[in-house]
């Protein structure tokens, strides 16, 4: 992430500003954000390529964990319980109303994904590569 | 009663005194050399600036826990700040130092100094409705808990009492006295070393943070 | 199960370090964690109270190891179960306790039972055997690649994904379940990659999983090897950087 956010400062990597329409969300997560402190570059690399951004609450280092992390993607045997205590972060997302929620995490992407659907939150889960790629200035 | 109040002003409380401080001093050295021994990465890059600045941002209450919990964090600041200031410096223990020491320093006025023991009076019945009532910290509670806990209010209270000459004062300054040197003498052995592990605490977690650029919070 | 006491009481010794010490001894029990932790947030029981993921490690210490089968389990319920170790109760903590810290310490002497849950274990297994935590071989792999790079090559012509390049400036690797489940995440990658002019490579076999199951296990031998070849592939091509995927 801090490397896409550096080629664009760079001017290396060139993408359409405000590219998608639709409004979107930021799933700030755990690995990123609170470990590693690309607050700033995730949201220089959204702002360009989203209209309409919108943060979640909380956000940034107080993010909630989309509940997949630490292993539970795979454990099987705890899923009951991931899902129900998803609800925190899909609360979260169904309140900014977003028809999309990105995210630049794995683990995030199943965890969210799951977590949405238990709650029956609309908001579509899109990678951020995806997300980034599809805006891309070929030109 | 006489009697006891000297042993527990004199010779008892030199010992808990005594305790107390080479017993704090120790959970920092034994800290330190743990961290050499068996957890080297726990200072491993350390960043001074990270440490001052987090133990500042929860020393004054610039923190995401006091915004979304004033009044948790207003108890908890009235009573630590009540404890530490009636005991450093209330005038009638600075006179003590005095007399047996020949040294004295800054005093309260008394009345201030009797606001702040009510206030943190005050305060610790809210931590204490706040453990039996709120269902997350009852959870946790213990019977160490409640003892530290009543063991702090334990010389405020009998400080209260006294000064006001409320019951017989003779064995209330003599419980009173007695109290404190229990306080001292407990602290480094209980959650209570957090005296001095809270600055240890905060700064290795800061450095932490604060060296993957996350913030000092 | 049968429990290896010496061993556990050995995972016990290696982890009972400076800091879970004075965690466990300075926690207030004040609860102001609780509004960190999402699993509180969302399901409010006392035991998704962040602090009381330090017991099973507080019991542990106190009995010096001698435990019995009934208590692993509850260990293993509690620190797997309740726990994705996202580090939020240390920002809530007023002692900034590092509550993850000790979850993966206390998972470690599960770990030193075989006691880790199934779907964990099993993940790892396939990160050492084969390479990656899904199983995917070598050849499912390249072939992923390559499917992939030729789709992006009929938007983008001169897009390449070149595998163990030598001295390229950096190496991308990746989630597995992007080649297994989602290839056309792959198509993302490389389509940004090129976009902006990077000199990257891939890295052929060993060496492309950027997840570390080893570390969400608590099984730190099995972390560091798994870290090692990613590192060990990075310094075999030359490059300067090594891209993780998540």
């Amino acid at each position: 992430m801090k490397m896409w956010a550096d080629l664009l400062r760079q001017g290396r990597l060139k993408l359409k500003q405000g590219f998608h329409k639709e409004s979107v969300t930021f799933q700030d997560s755990c690995n990123f954000i609170r470990n590693a402190g690309h607050f700033e570059d995730s949201r220089l690399l959204m702002r360009h390529v989203a209209a309409d951004f919108r943060e979640m609450h909380p956000n940034g280092v107080h993010t909630y964990c989309c509940g997949s992390g630490g292993g539970h993607g795979l454990m099987s045997e705890y899923k009951q319980k991931r899902l129900a205590t998803a609800k925190a972060k899909a609360e979260a997302i169904r309140a900014t109303g977003a028809d999309v929620t990105v995210v630049a995490c794995h683990n995030c992407e199943d965890g969210i994904r799951d977590g949405l659907k238990a709650h029956e939150v609309p908001s579509q889960v899109h990678l951020f590569s995806n997300y980034l790629a599809e805006a891309v200035d070929l030109d | 009663m006489f009697a006891l109040y000297d042993l527990a002003a004199g010779p008892l409380f030199a010992f808990s005194l005594s305790v107390f401080v080479l017993g704090m001093g120790w959970r920092v050295l034994r800290f330190l050399l743990l961290a050499k021994r068996a957890d080297p990465a726990a200072l491993k890059g350390f960043r001074l600036v990270w440490a001052i600045k987090s133990i500042f941002r929860w020393l004054v209450p610039a923190n995401i826990t006091a915004r979304e919990n004033p009044l948790p964090t207003v108890a908890g600041f009235v009573f630590h700040l009540g404890l530490l200031a009636t005991a450093l410096f209330l005038q009638a223990h600075v006179i003590l130092w005095d007399q047996a020491w020949d040294i004295s320093w800054w005093t309260l006025p008394d009345e201030v100094a009797d606001y702040l023991a009510f206030a943190c009076l005050g305060a610790g019945a809210y931590l204490i409705l706040r453990r039996l009532a709120a269902p997350q910290v009852r959870a946790l509670t213990g019977p160490s808990d409640w003892l530290v806990l009543f063991l702090s209010l334990a010389p405020v209270l009998s400080g209260v009492l006294a000064y006001h000459q409320w019951g017989d004062y003779d064995t209330i300054i003599a419980l009173h006295v007695l109290a404190a040197d229990l306080l001292l003498l407990i602290a480094p052995f209980t959650k209570l070393s957090h005296v001095v592990l809270f600055f240890v605490s905060r700064a290795v977690t800061g450095s932490d943070f604060g060296k993957r650029n996350v913030g000092a919070w | 199960m049968t429990l290896d006491i010496p061993k556990l009481k050995q995972a016990l010794n290696s982890r009972n370090g400076a800091r879970l010490r004075m965690w466990l001894d300075i926690c207030a029990h004040c609860g102001l964690c609780a509004q960190g932790c999402h699993f509180y947030q969302s399901d409010p029981r006392p035991e998704h109270v962040p602090a009381h993921r330090m017991k099973p490690m507080a019991e542990m210490l106190r009995k010096k190891g001698e435990v019995n089968e009934e208590f692993m389990q509850w260990l293993v319920d509690t620190v797997y179960g309740t726990c994705t170790m996202c580090q939020r109760c240390t920002m809530f903590c007023p002692y900034g306790i590092g509550i993850a810290f000790i979850v993966r310490a206390t998972r470690a002497l599960a770990v030193s039972q075989g006691l880790t849950p199934p779907g964990l274990a099993s993940g790892l297994q396939n990160a050492l055997d084969v390479g990656n935590n899904l199983g995917i071989t070598d050849e499912e792999y390249r072939e992923t690649i390559e499917w992939q790079l030729e789709e992006l090559q009929e938007e983008m012509p001169n897009a390449v994904a070149p595998i163990d390049k030598k001295g390229a400036e950096v190496l991308v690797t990746f989630h597995p379940r992007d080649i297994k489940f989602y290839p056309q995440n792959l198509y993302g990658y490389l389509k940004l990659y090129n976009a902006a002019g990077l000199d990257f490579t891939l890295a052929g076999s060993k060496g492309w999983d950027s997840t570390n199951i080893g570390l969400f296990a608590g099984d730190d031998p099995a972390a560091a090897e798994l870290c090692g070849r990613v590192v060990a592939a990075g310094e075999n091509l030359g490059v300067r950087t090594i891209l993780t995927a998540e």
